[in-house]
């Protein structure tokens, strides 16, 4: 019994965490349980005294086994602007793809989910329709994906440049989360083909998901 | 009507290359492969080529592929539509290593140019 009081107890901090990467009046709390949760401690982690009062050696006793599950922190929608705030403040999330703008011949750019091919973050001027560019070249980065496999190539895609006449395409995904896509149109006069694709390059690694 | 690619051979890092139909993925032409099936690549870039000509109509840019550069952590691949048969396009992959991107998309320009069909 003593047992289950501890861990109820311990309930209301894991709360107060969770609530803590909410609000923005209130700063972040870093108070660790001590448990193998994330950092920030989303995850319920068991204090670490409650471990110290299992029986050294032997079964768990009785009042251990049927205390009931500890309430999960409650889940945000997936789709709630706070959740994304909380993470880009922790850290854990950076889709912001401004940067593309400084590259010269700058049209437009936007991060896409090539698992379902809708656009994450976009920027420019509007000359392309991005839902569009994002689902069409969902397209390219699958046929890619499936040269790889089927010819066993045993490899990832690091980026892909399409020059046409008058643009310039740079598809990338990220190295660190290869099912999104940042990709990039320049005008071909004003674009530098080596230079944009070191810009290019430095702000995929400065993207999180 | 010269469907030579011998030249591609050239290239540092060579490790295969094909001319390919775009409109039926059927090989044309083959220099090397090693490990690669070039019978496959030819069917399976075609894919590439039309989701990159789809993207171009829907978009409605009004343009052509020059070419297509796929780098990859262990290979080069680059993808050329001929200029005077745009349903024909030239496949060469390369090993990274060895290869120099920027020398090998002259090259492939320069051979594309002397192709014809």
């Amino acid at each position: 019994m003593k047992l289950f009081q501890k861990m109820g107890a311990a309930l209301p901090s894991a709360k107060k965490l969770v609530s803590g990467l909410l609000d923005e009046s209130q700063p972040p709390v870093e108070e660790d349980q001590g448990g193998f949760g994330p950092p920030g401690g989303v995850l319920w982690t068991t204090p670490l005294d409650v471990l110290s009062d299992r029986p050294k050696a032997g079964l768990p006793t009785q009042s251990a086994i049927n205390a009931p599950l500890p309430e999960p922190a409650p889940a945000l929608p997936p789709d709630s602007p706070d959740r994304s705030e909380a993470l880009e403040r922790t850290g854990l999330l950076c889709t912001d793809i401004e940067a593309t703008s400084e590259i010269g011949g700058f049209i437009g750019a936007c991060l896409v989910d090539s698992g379902s091919g809708l656009v994450l973050a976009e920027t420019g001027d509007g000359r392309i329709d991005m839902e569009a560019a994002a689902a069409l070249n969902t397209q390219i980065v699958r046929a890619e994906h499936e040269v790889i496999e089927v010819l066993d190539l045993d490899d990832h895609i690091e980026d892909i440049l399409i020059t046409m006449g008058k643009q310039l395409h740079f598809i990338r995904p990220l190295e660190k989360s290869p099912g999104v896509f940042l990709y990039v149109a320049l005008d071909k006069k004003q674009a530098n083909l080596g230079m944009a694709r070191m810009q290019v390059g430095r702000i995929e690694s400065t993207l999180k998901m | 009507m010269s469907t030579d690619i011998a030249a591609t051979t050239e290239i540092a890092g060579f490790i295969g290359a094909c001319l390919v139909d775009s409109e039926s993925g059927l090989m044309l032409a083959s220099e090397g492969g090693g490990k690669i099936d070039m019978e496959a690549a030819a069917a399976l870039n075609t894919q590439v080529v039309k989701a990159n000509l789809q993207a171009i109509e829907t978009l409605g840019l009004n343009d052509g592929i020059e070419d297509v550069l796929i780098t990859m952590g262990k290979q080069l691949h680059m993808i050329r539509p001929l200029e005077k048969a745009p349903g024909v396009f030239l496949y060469v992959a390369l090993d990274k290593k060895q290869a120099n991107l920027g020398m090998a998309r002259m090259q492939v320009k320069k051979i594309e140019g002397g192709l014809s069909l």
